[in-house]
């Protein structure tokens, strides 16, 4: 056993390395790219300065905002003061919001861990038991049902889907506010109601997509044979689902919640901020985009990179605990 | 006495390319303390009469005949929750592929003291002693009890399966070809222990097998199907000294004899398709001696002499007797 953890340390230690190494390209690449489009940080600002009318040489503004943000130094320069200065904790200015990016991302982060933690947590209950509820009553209507609900689930887009729910449940039925409050508190009921809609948007199609892998990782291990040895032990069809199907069907279901959690809902959850007016990562990082904000864009990819390879590197370990054949050396 | 009495066992297949007549109409006794085995091809319907009895056939397979009579009463009345009872506790039951029957996920002592939590209440630590007492019985080292599946050999898990099978000390104990995934050596021992246990503990016992060498081993009686049905019934002597129907025959010619260097005689052509079976005695489309008669007639099973049950319209006739005893020379 003392072997075993010696072992385990090692490889988490190296897959930490590597993981590093791959944000640092990731940042790397998402640097440059950001600086071969037209534009800069610097145009907006520059816009309503120009429009104001009171300054004759717009020339001399922008050669004076370029200075003070280090947009005039050559490209590796900024890149290199661009790493040093992430190295002490760092992540630049935002022009857009004329604040420092960490203060922006500590205020905003909340928002969209909220969203996307809800959402996993209503995605994964129910997915997965109606997953294995359909899986257990194979080709009855219910199933069936499941199916066809599992499909629109996956096929309806989430941006349509939540404009759906606002039309229907705030316009039509004024169940809810069209517009996400932030005066609420977050650990409250209305906040709570105020996630409804959203968490519904995101993790309907989470929902839709698991309950597909759970019932046909479930069908699958209903086949095995240790199944029908638990079976003849006796023991109650309960527990030889919940129990024995259960935790084989689990091992595939996993890896795809975990890599779920770090890709599509990143992604899905940038849509749901939008549509919903949340202000979580997604929704700034998208108007930053607008603004030519480089800071904010660049830090919002890089903690989706982080995010998406320590989930991975989570996935890995949690196999040694759940399924005793893996082992890591 | 009889312990187990099967009557008119049907278990049919409701494939969509048809009804198929796994096991048609089949009988047999099981005595007190006695070691039956049943014989025959892959296909001869022998495990899935093994499952029927459990009442473990899975859909598309339906039991829709015939009467299994434990002690006097029939199993086949029994609602699930009943026979759930009857299983692991009273008739226990070992598998084909001890490294597939058991649960890979869990340590190979949760999977024997299952059954004791469920049919003897036993808490968790008389449940623990308990099997440490059965791993020791079976010649499994008692740290072992954490040790999954996976790594055991595969002589070790079919031993963890007999300690799982009389965890609750059960009447009966049908075995399923338990020794054809192991090597030889691996058999001989694996059979001491089943057999050893056996004695001890005055089980009965069903011995699934297509090893003819096991057969004159173990069994006392003897049960030879073919295509779902039975051919021939009778004590291990007579089956080896005097069998009374073609198909068995067949059987004893294509074993090797290393003492009379005897020519294997293999039987033609392959079991038929249960699907549609042949018409009167499904042997006949193999059978060297079919006459007319067998494609029209369904041969009943008549006592050829005491205990002796054959199914061939020739019983006991000299020609077929004589025919045969020429080649087995």
């Amino acid at each position: 056993m003392a072997g075993k953890k010696a072992s385990m340390g090692g490889y988490i230690a190296r897959r930490l390395v590597y993981s590093l190494l791959i944000a640092w390209g990731i940042l790397t690449i998402t640097f440059l790219l950001l600086r071969l489009g037209p534009g800069s940080p610097a145009d907006k600002y520059l816009a309503n300065i120009a429009a104001s009318g009171r300054v004759r040489d717009i020339a001399q503004v922008q050669a004076a905002i370029d200075a003070r943000y280090g947009l005039d130094k050559p490209l590796y320069l900024q890149y290199v003061d661009y790493i040093s200065n992430l190295l002490h904790g760092n992540l630049g200015w935002s022009l857009s919001t004329s604040l420092p990016v960490t203060e922006l991302l500590s205020k905003h982060w909340i928002y969209s861990f909220e969203l996307i933690f809800l959402s996993t947590v209503f995605a994964v209950l129910i997915g997965v038991s109606i997953g294995i509820y359909s899986a257990v009553k194979q080709h009855t209507k219910a199933d069936y049902a499941v199916t066809v609900f599992s499909f629109m689930g996956i096929s309806i887009p989430n941006f349509w889907l939540g404009i759906m729910l606002i039309l229907v449940f705030s316009v039509k039925l004024g169940l809810f506010k069209t517009y996400y409050d932030t005066s609420l508190p977050l650990f409250s009921l209305g906040n709570l109601k105020a996630m409804t809609l959203p968490v519904i948007t995101l993790g309907s199609g989470m929902l839709a997509g698991y309950s597909r892998y759970v019932r046909s990782a479930t069908l699958d291990n209903l086949r095995k044979d240790f199944v029908r040895t638990a079976r003849a032990k006796g023991l109650p069809e309960r527990t030889v689902i919940l129990k024995h199907v259960f935790r084989n069907a689990m091992l595939p279901v996993i890896t795809i919640i975990m890599l779920d959690l770090s890709g599509v809902v990143f992604g899905g959850a940038y849509l749901t901020e939008i549509i919903f007016g949340i202000p979580g990562l997604g929704r700034i990082s998208f108007n930053a985009i607008f603004a030519d904000d480089y800071a904010v864009v660049v830090a919002v990819t890089l903690i989706g990179a982080m995010v998406t390879l320590i989930f991975n590197l989570l996935t890995d370990i949690a196999y040694t605990f759940l399924d005793p054949r893996v082992r890591y050396v | 006495m009889n312990i187990l009495e099967v009557a008119g066992l049907k278990t049919y297949f409701f494939t969509r390319r048809g009804t198929v007549l796994a096991v048609d109409d089949v009988s047999f006794d099981l005595r007190k303390g006695e070691v039956l085995c049943l014989v025959g091809e892959s296909g001869s319907g022998k495990t899935v009469s093994a499952l029927s009895i459990l009442g473990l056939v899975d859909s598309p397979g339906r039991i829709i005949g015939g009467e299994v009579m434990l002690d006097g009463e029939d199993l086949r009345q029994y609602t699930p929750r009943q026979l759930r009872h009857i299983r692991g506790k009273r008739i226990a039951m070992i598998f084909q592929d001890p490294k597939e029957s058991l649960n890979p996920v869990l340590t190979i002592g949760e999977q024997i003291m299952e059954p004791m939590k469920v049919h003897l209440n036993l808490s968790d630590k008389g449940a623990k002693e308990k099997t440490l007492l059965l791993l020791e019985r079976v010649g499994i080292p008692k740290e072992r009890l954490f040790s999954y599946p996976h790594e055991l050999s595969g002589g070790m898990n079919q031993r963890v399966m007999i300690a799982m099978a009389l965890a609750c000390d059960p009447e009966i104990l049908i075995a399923d070809e338990p020794t054809s995934a192991l090597d030889v050596t691996t058999q001989a021992l694996f059979l001491k222990v089943l057999m050893d246990l056996k004695k001890e503990r005055g089980m009965s016992m069903i011995f699934i097998t297509h090893d003819l060498g096991i057969v004159a081993e173990i069994a006392d009686r003897v049960v030879v199907l073919y295509a779902g049905r039975v051919m021939e019934k009778a004590s291990v002597w007579q089956i080896f000294e005097n069998p009374r129907h073609p198909y068995t025959i067949g059987l004893l010619n294509s074993l090797p004899d290393i003492v009379k260097k005897k020519k294997l005689i293999p039987i033609a052509g392959q079991i038929p398709g249960l699907i549609n079976p042949p018409s009167g005695c499904v042997f006949h489309t193999r059978c060297r001696f079919a006459q007319d008669i067998c494609y029209r007639v369904v041969p009943p099973e008549e006592e050829v002499e005491d205990g002796h049950f054959s199914a061939c319209l020739f019983r006991g006739s000299a020609d077929i007797i004589k025919a045969s005893q020429g080649e087995r020379i």
